[in-house]
């Protein structure tokens, strides 16, 4: 009799089964029916459940009942950050307020915040209240020190601190915490800053080439070659050392600078120079001895020297309205036009 | 310098080294990582406030706090309203904590825009289009210390949301070494060098 319950209770499992499991359920549980006499009664406390075999029967936990949602527990003057102490996903039991996200159906509104799936997507500030962030702010104000009063405008910071090294930190998620360019270092000097001559300061502009900007005065050294930061900075130390020590020493080939490697144009043994003298010999009354003196009392004219001067302006600052202006003016005066 | 106490540094020093902020880590001037951030979170758990005991958790140290000129924190993200409301954040951090703030800007979004074949196979005029959007949001700050600076940045990274990365950088200013105020060599300019150059 109870074999006979048995079979019917296995037929009626594989039949409700067979369209799901496939071919392979149906075949076992029809060898199953023949071989009723020896089958062991393995029902499990599920009904319609599958056999777990080995694994045992699931245990369902029965279900506990819902409390009283937070929210309509709260009061008004409660401490939030009891709530939400820490970043925490979006609980709508938790949350009072009536808010609603995502697409509306049509004719509707956006769905509401119970199961909503949107609003627990999206990064929530729920624990970074204003409260929040003043109590975090007292407590972390220990560790923070002050700006000294005396380095309050730029141009004193300038003068004290001259180099400037920046350098750039990364945050970001990825299977790596580690950004390679974090390692570069930049050191910014002005050139004026440092204790150097005259022909210290025109060596080290040659030394530097690119690194150095004419217009701002400014000598820029990035460093990356080296795989941590401290030794890049550390490099961009030595380099600093290295051209300003360079720099003040004068080598033999150093003599050997031409008119073509000078940075500026000086009017003293140049053609320019030369070309108004004889000119203005040639105008002299012939009567004149030449020599050097009338050399030197020709270069000591006023005239002489403005011509020198425009020509210098226009050399080093290129041409412009006033510069050529000022050019024509000084010629005039030198030929007695 | 402000920093804990070196026992508290000590205890922490392994929780707080497993995790990775890409912060400070090379630089030699700092010491590890401050951990007060633990002892923070713990206490606001329960509610109590750590200034009871000041003294104990604090120490000062005689190295010199590197001035930053200007620290300039950069937030990108996929989405604006969140960056809106990090930079809600970070601004009223910065108000509490007194850091200037200089700037606070959006530079302009970037979109990244991909043409694809819609299909696995053939079908070559039928394609779908996606974009990548990244925001960005530029907080600067003025005439910040070290001390301060590493409680600020450590504060905001910690509570930056996910999907959003930051670059940090910072503008250190120092003074000209010792070895490049004056010229070491003793006599100028024509002698070859005898003397070993320092740094090397």
């Amino acid at each position: 009799m109870a074999a006979h319950t048995l079979n019917i209770y296995m037929l009626s499992l594989g039949r409700m089964h067979c369209h799901i499991y496939g071919r392979n359920v149906h075949k076992a549980l029809n060898r199953a029916t023949y071989a009723t006499a020896l089958s062991t009664n393995n029902s499990s406390p599920n009904k319609g459940f599958p056999d777990r075999g080995s694994r045992g029967p699931i245990i369902r936990r029965p279900r506990r009942e819902e409390g009283e949602p937070r929210k309509d527990r709260m009061p008004v003057d409660q401490d939030w950050t009891a709530v939400y102490p820490t970043a925490a996903p979006f609980r709508p039991g938790s949350v009072p307020l009536p808010v609603r996200m995502g697409f509306p159906v049509k004719r509707g509104v956006p769905p509401e915040k119970k199961g909503n799936l949107e609003l627990i997507k999206i990064p929530n500030f729920l624990h970074l209240t204003p409260t929040a962030i003043k109590k975090h702010c007292e407590a972390m104000k220990l560790f923070c020190t002050e700006w000294p009063s005396a380095l309050d405008t730029n141009v004193k910071c300038d003068e004290h601190f001259p180099i400037k090294i920046e350098c750039k930190d990364y945050v970001s998620a990825g299977t790596s915490i580690r950004n390679p360019s974090a390692r570069i270092v930049n050191l910014r000097v002005k050139l004026s800053s440092l204790n150097l001559d005259d022909h210290a300061g025109k060596k080290m502009v040659k030394l530097l080439g690119e690194r150095y900007c004419k217009e701002t005065d400014i000598i820029t050294i990035i460093t990356d070659s080296c795989p941590v930061r401290q030794q890049n900075y550390d490099y961009a130390m030595y380099l600093l050392t290295v051209l300003y020590h360079e720099s003040w020493k004068t080598e033999a080939w150093e003599s050997e600078k031409t008119v073509a490697d000078m940075e500026e144009y000086s009017w003293e043994d140049s053609p320019s120079q030369k070309n108004a003298l004889s000119t203005l010999v040639r105008m002299q009354i012939a009567g004149e001895v030449e020599g050097d003196a009338v050399r030197d009392k020709l270069l000591g004219r006023p005239e002489v020297q403005e011509y020198r001067e425009s020509v210098i302006r226009l050399m080093n600052e290129g041409e412009s309205e006033s510069s050529i202006l000022q050019y024509r003016e000084a010629v005039k005066k030198l030929l007695k036009l | 310098y402000v920093s804990p106490t070196n026992y508290v540094c000590f205890l922490f020093a392994n929780l707080v080294g497993s995790i990775g902020l890409n912060t400070c880590r090379n630089r030699g001037i700092y010491t590890t990582l401050r951990p007060f951030r633990l002892t923070l979170s713990a206490c606001l758990h329960t509610g109590t406030v750590v200034s009871s005991q000041p003294s104990s958790t604090v120490t000062v140290t005689e190295e010199p706090d590197t001035l930053y000129q200007k620290v300039s924190v950069l937030v990108k993200g996929h989405d604006k309203a969140v960056l809106d409301s990090y930079e809600f954040f970070a601004t009223l951090t910065a108000k509490e904590l007194g850091v200037t703030l200089g700037k606070v800007f959006e530079p302009p979004k970037n979109i990244e825009r991909l043409t694809l074949l819609k299909s696995v196979h053939i079908f070559n005029k039928h394609r779908v289009q996606y974009e990548m959007r990244t925001h960005y949001r530029c907080i600067e700050l003025c005439h910040v210390t070290g001390s301060t600076a590493q409680v600020y940045l450590e504060y905001i990274q910690r509570n930056l949301p996910e999907g959003v990365a930051m670059e940090v950088t910072k503008t250190a200013m120092e003074r000209i070494p010792e070895h490049i105020l004056k010229p070491m060599w003793k006599d100028l300019p024509t002698d070859p060098p005898t003397e070993e150059k320092p740094n090397q």
